[in-house]
């Protein structure tokens, strides 16, 4: 279904990680929030950001997308400095936002995704191949039939198809997803969940923050645990949801984990 | 159309078309940005501006745009300094630039005819040199959005998916900012400092009320805008009224019209709080 996405840049084999950080540390006015957090993202890993509510999870993942300039540390995006990065067609991000949009918002849903179709400053021809590449992304999250609609209009669980569609119009080779499961029925969680493996088979690298600690946690091939600003890695999700009650019980990280 | 073959009205026509269409555009973001009052903290430091200009000798106008820049770059500031209340900005700004006015004004003794026309606006006061300024700024201005719209849509919707497209968010809000300062000078003259944030936020709640999608938004607005610039400088030349609270009561009924349209007042009437 999802075929149109299949990995258009496979030609950019230039660097290992997709994002790697190393010793990053941030904090918001004075107040540490993220403590020497070493993480790298391969190609094709599908990484899950689990935690409890002010635990730093949309931290971090702002910080791994340039959106956040740490303290200390390094942050590499494909192999660069976010700031020196420009190739930003490789990533598609779904904000937070997506959960809680201004339903006033007087866009339909065509506009939203065809926004994501940003190919640079002043690029207000090339409407066709925009026009296209909108289609498609439509076309995959089955969403045509609600271009017209304003984004006001639709249910949570339609929303986050919109805000999907906006992420994937580009044809990235990494997601980033930001709680994208907050604030939709269990219906629309299924069928989102299945979107995912199929975006997982066609080699997308995934990074997403969830409250989902099961289903999230069997589909991802690394989980990433926040407490206290740090970072517990698991690279064996079997044995992130086994530890993960005694975790809790002992506000530590787990005894397979590295920090 | 008796009144085009006044010199004067075909200057206040010129000037008030591209004024319209100016506001009306920048209006939507501004509202959309939930900055609806950054149009009257902005035309207080224009009006200072003007009083700055009577008095050292600079053509008042140039003065506004000048005083108006410089305003925003200081919301900007500001706003930097309270992230999270931004209003502090715009409230600072605004009485500090009336502070200022009024101080320019009593300094210069000048509170005179002259004054009162940037004040509320003037058919009769809209020079050569005027709709010469408003016409070249207006072009950049109309130039520069049209090139920035898929950049101000994304980073209005969505300022951190924004980032995350590539879009320079910092430098296109520093640039749309300007263009705001730029486009309340230029809406001076015809429709007075006092009234101008009305015509940017006006026509866009129009668009809001009755849009079914973000580019009919705009063309609401827009048509909306016109229409009341168009003919409120008709009723103001035929019953010798200042153009811009002709302008501006004009808009409100086109508003209130919408929104009863829009069923607003059996919403309204159907609350108990």
């Amino acid at each position: 279904m999802l075929s149109t996405f299949k990995g258009r840049h496979a030609s950019h084999d230039d660097c290992e990680y997709i994002v790697s950080l190393t010793d990053v540390s941030f904090s918001y006015n004075g107040t540490p929030v993220l403590r020497q957090v070493n993480l790298s993202v391969g190609k094709g890993d599908f990484v899950v950001i689990l935690g409890s509510n002010g635990s730093a999870k949309s931290t971090l993942l702002k910080v791994m997308l340039g959106l956040l300039v740490p303290q200390a540390g390094e942050v590499r995006i494909f192999g660069k400095r976010p700031k020196e990065f420009a190739a930003w067609e490789r990533v598609g991000y779904v904000s937070q936002h997506a959960a809680n949009v201004n339903t006033a918002f007087p866009a339909t849903v065509e506009e939203v995704v065809s926004s994501g179709y940003y190919t640079g400053f002043g690029r207000i021809f090339g409407g066709k191949r925009r026009m296209a590449a909108t289609k498609a992304a439509l076309d995959a999250l089955k969403i045509t039939n609600l271009s017209k609609k304003l984004i006001g209009q639709l249910s949570g669980g339609q929303r986050q198809k919109v805000f999907l569609a906006r992420a994937l119009v580009r044809q990235p080779e990494a997601l980033f997803l930001d709680e994208p499961t907050t604030g939709i029925d269990a219906a629309s969680l299924m069928e989102f969940y299945s979107l995912l493996s199929e975006l997982r088979r066609q080699s997308m690298t995934i990074v997403m923050v969830t409250h989902d600690i099961t289903t999230a946690a069997k589909m991802a091939t690394k989980v990433v645990y926040m407490t206290d600003g740090k970072a517990t890695i698991y690279e064996n999700p079997g044995n992130f949801l086994e530890n993960f009650t005694s975790n809790i019980v002992r506000q530590g990280g787990g005894t397979d984990g590295h920090a | 159309m008796g009144m085009l073959s006044f010199q004067f009205m075909q200057r206040a026509f010129a000037a008030g078309i591209i004024t319209a269409l100016l506001a009306s555009v920048m209006g939507v973001f501004i509202v959309l940005r939930r900055m609806s009052m950054v149009g009257d903290s902005l035309s207080h430091a224009a009006l200072a501006g003007v009083a700055g200009g009577m008095l050292f000798g600079i053509y008042p106008f140039y003065g506004a745009l000048i005083f108006s820049g410089a305003a925003a770059v200081l919301i900007e500031i500001i706003r930097a300094a309270f992230k999270k209340y931004s209003e502090v900005a715009l409230a600072v700004v605004m009485s500090g630039g009336m502070g200022l006015a009024v101080v320019l004004i009593s300094l210069g003794k000048s509170f005179n005819a002259d004054l009162m026309s940037y004040l509320f606006g003037s058919l009769v006061a809209v020079s050569y040199q005027d709709v010469e300024i408003i016409s070249i700024l207006g072009f950049f201005i109309i130039a520069s959005v049209i090139l920035l719209y898929r950049e101000l849509f994304s980073i209005t919707f969505d300022e951190e998916a924004a980032a995350v497209l590539g879009i320079p968010v910092k430098w296109v809000n520093f640039y749309f900012t300007i263009m705001t300062a730029l486009v309340v000078a230029l809406s001076v003259r015809v429709v007075g400092a006092l009234l101008i944030s009305a015509l940017m936020v006006i026509p866009a709640a129009v668009g809001l009320q009755l849009a079914k999608s973000f580019k009919s938004t705009f063309i609401i607005a827009i048509a909306v805008a016109l229409f009341s610039v168009i003919t409120g400088l008709c009723i103001s030349f035929a019953f010798d009224l200042a153009p811009g609270g002709t302008i501006v009561l004009i808009a409100s009924g086109i508003l209130v019209v919408a929104i009863c349209l829009k069923g607003g007042l059996s919403r309204w009437t159907r609350k108990n709080y």
